[in-house]
């Protein structure tokens, strides 16, 4: 019991953690309490401070967590009870208790911009943030990127009714805009190279070994299988089209009878051509 | 007519839809005020077409009866309300401008709303591709097939039942109705038009959160004035809180990257919503003794209930626990010892929904 106990204690200090990715603004928020309970109203007190209590009695109790994860069992998803906590708006509205509980114009002025200054210092922003995603401003009024409209023209330009294309993750992004084509790499495969090295996936018996050569020469760059070899798995399956975004790629595959079909910045479209 | 152009009148008839649609119920649930309403009217629209849906997914049908179905609903009830019910219409108008220093804060917050909502409705990064294809590329997928889910976004292979495990999620049927009906790609209709419409739901549920906090409706001038300037600044701190604390899997994440994804306005849509119906509650207490007129913000907790899954799974869980935890201490207080059974009655009627969705979940 007392180590189950440690256990779950341990894994919601490890949930916090990753909820909060050691993001400093998060300070803020015991302080945002603290001021709640001096300067709030009785009702304001008891929707924040009993919320909280009830919060850490009960879903992030560390005698009950195991019981609630085992209920919904969601164990990789119990980071979304953080979401519950309010942060923005608890210390947002501590924050307003603090500037307007000054009487003067300018000490509330200079209370707020302290404020400020104590959001920008603490907190990591979206976007411009150190180690954070960049913002992308969309390129083009289609809300995707141009060369997706680019494969888009050069897939079609044959006319071929739901062409099967072997792509890597451009299959995640080009099926958004077009759903005409088919994908021959499935979400399971690619996610199962992603997290895979070349030599484990070559002793992967959960795939035939005609679709691991093919995935090794295309996903892995295992050029030592036979351009012949590969071939015939194309035709094999049927595919019509191979999208290559390496140079080694499009030397093997120059070797064999495809023909280059168009090409965008980064992609060539190799059409594969049927066996004569 | 460009894209865009197209994608903003969007964004704007997904607002005033909302609007008209939060005019059907009856006054009392509602208070007659914009916010309010778009909230509730937006609470509405999902819970409907959830409701409408769910059993169509279930029974394979074609995605053309759906968008036929839902059209023809939503066409219904836009001329209901223009016919019957234009007075809280009107009356919201006029309740939005009543005064020059509450006109200054409305401006104040709608310059806001649409700073943060245009500068996320550009913003392409949406971070998981795998996510992004599933939101996306599903309506694409299900327009193509006329199926209601039954094509892979991923290969474009046809599927026997739709994906198990998100059986009881229809908000993506929504942009396939919307494609299918209006021939807005969801690329344009997700990204931007639906992404500003929730930025803009969600600034009115922090300046409703700012409004019950500060604003006292019969206060004097002064305090009524310094109440507006309240609401003003915490609108501002919440935003650039939210917008400063960033973490991979933290609310601000989803807010700014993953806008239009269901689990996104689950963490930050919902939460705040249902956190702003519970804090109408909370200053009510003291005040209103169970009357009529403090029945809005159990009617939003209630289609919270209704239309929380429609989004994502963790509304499973998260939605009845926001709402229980947080209602519990008014409950006990306003309920338990000062004997409101019918607070409790409420209380439990709007956990209702998610118990009948978690045995959904469950059995199917």
């Amino acid at each position: 019991m007392t180590q189950t106990i440690k256990e779950m204690y341990s894994f919601l200090a490890e949930s916090f953690q990753i909820y909060s990715d050691n993001n400093r603004i998060w300070i803020l928020f015991p302080i945002a309490l603290i001021l709640i309970l001096f300067l709030g109203k009785k009702s304001d007190r008891k929707l924040f401070l009993a919320t909280i209590a009830i919060e850490f009695l009960t879903i992030f109790n560390p005698f009950f967590m195991k019981f609630f994860l085992e209920i919904f069992s969601f164990e990789n998803r119990y980071l979304r009870f953080f979401w519950m906590t309010l942060f923005f708006i608890t210390i947002a509205y501590a924050m307003v208790l603090l500037i307007f509980h000054f009487k003067r114009v300018l000490v509330r002025i200079l209370a707020g911009l302290l404020c400020v200054v104590f959001i920008l210092f603490l907190g990591v922003p979206v976007f411009w943030g150190k180690e954070v995603p960049p913002y992308t401003k969309a390129e083009n009024e289609y809300f995707t990127s141009s060369e997706i409209l680019e494969l888009s023209g050069i897939f079609h330009s044959e006319e071929l009714e739901s062409p099967t294309v072997l792509y890597g993750g451009l299959m995640l992004v080009y099926r958004q805009y077009d759903p005409s084509v088919i994908s021959f790499l499935t979400r399971n495969v690619y996610q199962t190279m992603q997290g895979l090295s070349f030599e484990e996936f070559r002793d992967l018996d959960r795939y035939s070994k005609r679709l691991r050569e093919l995935y090794l020469v295309y996903y892995y760059g295992d050029y030592s299988i036979r351009p012949d070899r590969f071939y015939r798995h194309l035709t094999y399956y049927d595919i019509d089209y191979v999208v290559s975004s390496s140079e080694h790629l499009d030397e093997y595959l120059s070797s064999l009878p495809v023909s280059l079909l168009g090409q965008t910045e980064h992609y060539r479209v190799w059409k594969v051509l049927p066996k004569e | 007519m460009s894209n865009l152009l197209i994608g903003s009148v969007l964004a704007a008839a997904y607002i005033v839809i909302f609007w008209l649609l939060g005019a059907i119920l009856p006054d009392r649930f509602h208070s007659q005020s914009i916010p309010v309403m778009c909230i509730t009217g937006f609470l509405l629209y999902f819970s409907l077409f959830q409701v409408i849906a769910l059993p169509m997914k279930i029974f394979k049908q074609p995605l053309s009866y759906l968008t036929m179905a839902w059209f023809g609903l939503l066409i219904l009830l836009v001329f209901y309300v223009i016919l019957k019910r234009r007075r809280p219409l009107i009356d919201s108008l006029k309740n939005l401008f009543p005064s020059i220093p509450k006109l200054l804060l409305v401006f104040w917050v709608m310059i806001l709303a649409l700073a943060v909502a245009l500068l996320l409705g550009f913003n392409t990064n949406t971070i998981s591709d795998y996510d992004a294809c599933y939101y996306i590329g599903l309506p694409v997928s299900s327009v193509y097939s006329n199926t209601l889910e039954l094509l892979s976004p991923y290969t474009g292979l046809l599927l026997e039942e739709p994906q198990h495990f998100y059986l009881l999620n229809t908000d993506t049927l929504n942009s396939a109705v919307i494609y299918q009906a209006l021939n807005i790609h969801p690329l344009l209709e997700r990204k931007y038009s639906f992404t500003i419409a929730m930025v803009l739901i969600f600034e009115m549920g922090l300046y409703l959160c700012g409004k019950h906090f500060f604003q006292k409706e019969n206060s004097e001038k002064d305090l009524r004035m310094s109440g507006f300037q309240k609401t003003a600044v915490f609108c501002l701190l919440s935003n650039l809180v939210l917008l400063y604390a960033y973490s991979i899997a933290g609310v601000s994440h989803y807010f700014a990257y993953r806008t239009y994804e269901g689990k996104a306005i689950t963490s930050y849509l919902y939460m705040t919503l249902i956190f702003c119906f519970c804090l109408a509650l909370y200053q009510k207490e003291d005040t209103a003794k169970t009357s009529q007129d403090d029945l809005w913000p159990w009617a939003g907790l209630f289609l919270c209930g209704v239309s929380g899954v429609a989004f994502c799974n963790t509304a499973l869980f998260v939605v009845p626990a926001m709402m229980g935890i947080t209602l519990l201490p008014y409950i006990i207080s306003k309920g338990l010892l000062h004997k409101h059974w019918k607070v409790l009655l409420r209380f439990i009627l709007v956990l209702f929904p998610c118990l009948i969705w978690i045995a959904l979940y469950k059995l199917l």
